[in-house]
């Protein structure tokens, strides 16, 4: 009996072992499978298994897409996200005088914006900056009766690195932002829209025609910003306010300060601004500072300016003024009235208007008249001060945008120049490219 | 008579078959969807007006104080041709103009695309502050919530 038994375990272990060492059907690949001769059940768990495979990559897919950044590979030390941008500008001119015409190079920039968002709250943006001119000269600054276009020669002290916006930002509302560094200032819808790719003319109004100089009202400041929004009437409508106080370059020991308040009608496009500020120009240095009749030739207008970028004499300023920002479909204006008390000499006034009309959706045509009173000042020797009289521009322009990386510009400019019947026509061809 | 009777009719039937009726558009209904974290209570135009502020960035925040998070869809794709027309009521266009002004005043981006509506909720489902516009039947995800719906022509 218990021979028997041993017997019958053993026969069923090499049974067992045999079957063992059988190979087992081939299974077949259920993708070749006719899906009409499978098991319903094999079908559903294996679309199971499918569409849980593909919930996890498309998890992956956004956890890789979120840390890389949506437009192109970047790797940031800590913020939650980083872009690159940036523009190249060229800006080219015929300008006919009275006794002789030239054509030629005004100014090539590039800036490049880097904006880095730290955490909910904190954000940083950056527009390091390289330039190369040959501010066009309208003519003769120290006769202005007479004399004809020129153009500054190209050396050293005429190409160079600048910072126009480089800020921290803290916000945790709409309704307060705060940014300190060099932050611009929020007076005028065009000084507001400040990089040159924005610009359907290329030239800035005569107000604020040179490169971040304060010839009525400051366009950057080194300092700080408060600014917010304010919805109102159901979301449709809006206040905005900004305020600044900072120094500028050419004072860095005279605190100015300003601020703007707007009203938005969100449905028609429309906000109109009342701004306010103060400060102090500081006099351009005579050279030599030793001289006993200090003399400002050196204090020229340049990039198309009828009048120099800086003063002679140091005095305080306090302005007003009003903005208006209409965009309407195809139709776009910005309007801007300013007027500037100068301390102890003549004031200084501002207008310009500007037209845009997208006739197509890559062509614009535009129209602009400039006002500017630039008041007073002393003369290029330094012995008196004298009116420095008022500027008129009217601006027709032609721009093309290809793509919205690129816009092609076409400006014709009639000017009068101040204290004269002399006019200047000139022709400026502008691109800008940018990413 | 009768037959008289019998050929005006099919001959006012055949005037009428030559002057077919314009055939109205077919309506797609579209959602604009947010996280479910999201207290937003605003409904109608007043979301809409809040959706667009935020989606062009003229506001940063959503009222609970999130910061929000737009998400685009590719350019032609009919969520993205619904959602400027029904909601930002913008041409393409306009709305290029837009980013670039906003680009070149303080270095602000358009919102990122996404292509897909399962990649979309996703997304929206991960950030407290996302939104995004889908086709109704499409808003299933788990974590993403209706704010608010909008028809427009297929």
């Amino acid at each position: 009996m218990h021979t028997s038994l041993v017997l019958s375990v053993a026969t069923s272990l090499v049974t067992a072992a045999a079957m063992a060492q059988t190979p087992a059907p081939a299974r077949q690949d259920p993708a070749t499978q006719d899906p009409a001769t499978q098991d319903p059940a094999t079908l559903r768990q294996e679309l199971r298994a499918l569409t849980e495979r593909v919930e996890e990559l498309e998890e992956q897919a956004v956890k890789t897409s979120d840390q890389v950044g949506g437009r192109s590979l970047l790797q940031a030390y800590t913020a939650k996200s980083v872009d690159v941008g940036g523009h190249v500008s060229s800006l080219f001119t015929y300008m006919k005088g009275e006794d002789k015409n030239e054509a030629g190079h005004v100014v090539t920039l590039v800036e490049l914006y880097l904006r880095a968002r730290v955490d909910e709250s904190w954000s940083l943006f950056a527009t390091p900056g390289f330039y190369v001119f040959n501010g066009g000269l309208l003519d003769d600054p120290a006769t202005p009766a007479s004399g004809d276009p020129a153009f500054v020669p190209d050396n050293a002290t005429e190409a160079g690195l600048f910072l126009s916006r480089a800020y921290a930002e803290y916000s945790t509302s709409d309704l307060l932002r705060l940014r300190g560094g060099v932050v611009g200032t929020p007076h005028g819808p065009a000084n507001r829209e400040y990089f040159i790719p924005a610009r359907m003319i290329a030239q800035p109004n005569l107000h604020t025609r040179v490169f971040l100089a304060n010839q009525l009202y400051p366009t950057m400041v080194r300092g700080v910003t408060a600014a917010g929004k304010v919805v109102l009437a159901g979301g449709k409508d809006r206040v905005e306010y900004d305020a600044y106080y900072g120094v500028q370059d050419v004072s860095p020991s005279d605190g100015l300060g300003g601020a703007r308040l707007a009203y938005v009608f969100d449905d028609w496009g429309l906000s109109i601004a009342a701004n306010y500020g103060r400060g102090t120009r500081q006099g351009f240095p005579p050279e030599p500072a030793s001289s006993p009749t200090p003399a400002y030739t050196g204090n020229v207008a340049v990039l198309q300016s009828p009048f120099p970028s800086r003063v002679n004499l140091t005095r305080d300023y306090e302005f007003s003024g009003i903005d208006i920002d209409w965009r309407h479909g195809d139709f776009m204006n910005k309007t801007e009235l300013y007027y500037s008390a100068e301390a102890d000499v003549a004031d200084k006034r501002a207008v310009t208007t500007e037209w845009n009309w997208f006739f197509q959706p890559a062509w614009v045509v535009s129209y602009r008249f400039d006002y500017f009173d630039a008041g007073a000042d002393l003369d290029p020797l330094g012995t008196a001060v004298v009116l420095q009289g008022h500027a008129t521009e009217h601006v027709l322009g032609l721009c093309y945008t290809p793509s919205e990386s690129v816009r092609l510009r076409l400006d014709l400019h009639h000017l009068l120049l101040p204290n004269t019947d002399d006019t200047v026509d000139f022709v400026n061809l502008s691109w800008s490219v940018s990413f | 008579m009768n037959h008289l009777s019998t050929f005006v009719l099919l001959a006012v039937g055949a005037f009428a078959a030559q002057d077919p009726a314009v055939p109205e558009p077919k309506q797609v209904t579209y959602a604009v969807i947010v996280n479910d974290n999201n207290s937003t209570k605003e409904e109608g135009d007043a979301a809409k007006k809040l959706v667009k502020s935020l989606f062009l960035k003229d506001l940063t925040r959503w009222p609970d104080g999130s910061l929000a998070k737009p998400y685009d869809r590719e350019p032609n794709s009919p969520e993205h041709v619904a959602f400027l027309r029904e909601v930002l009521a913008m041409s393409e266009a306009e709305v290029a103009r837009h980013w670039l002004r906003a680009k070149n005043m303080n270095g602000t981006t358009p919102p990122r695309e996404v292509d897909t509506d399962s990649m979309l909720q996703k997304h929206i489902a991960r950030h407290d502050g996302a939104f995004g516009i889908v086709k109704l039947d499409a808003a299933k995800a788990p974590g993403v919530r209706i704010l608010f719906e909008f028809r427009a022509p297929q």
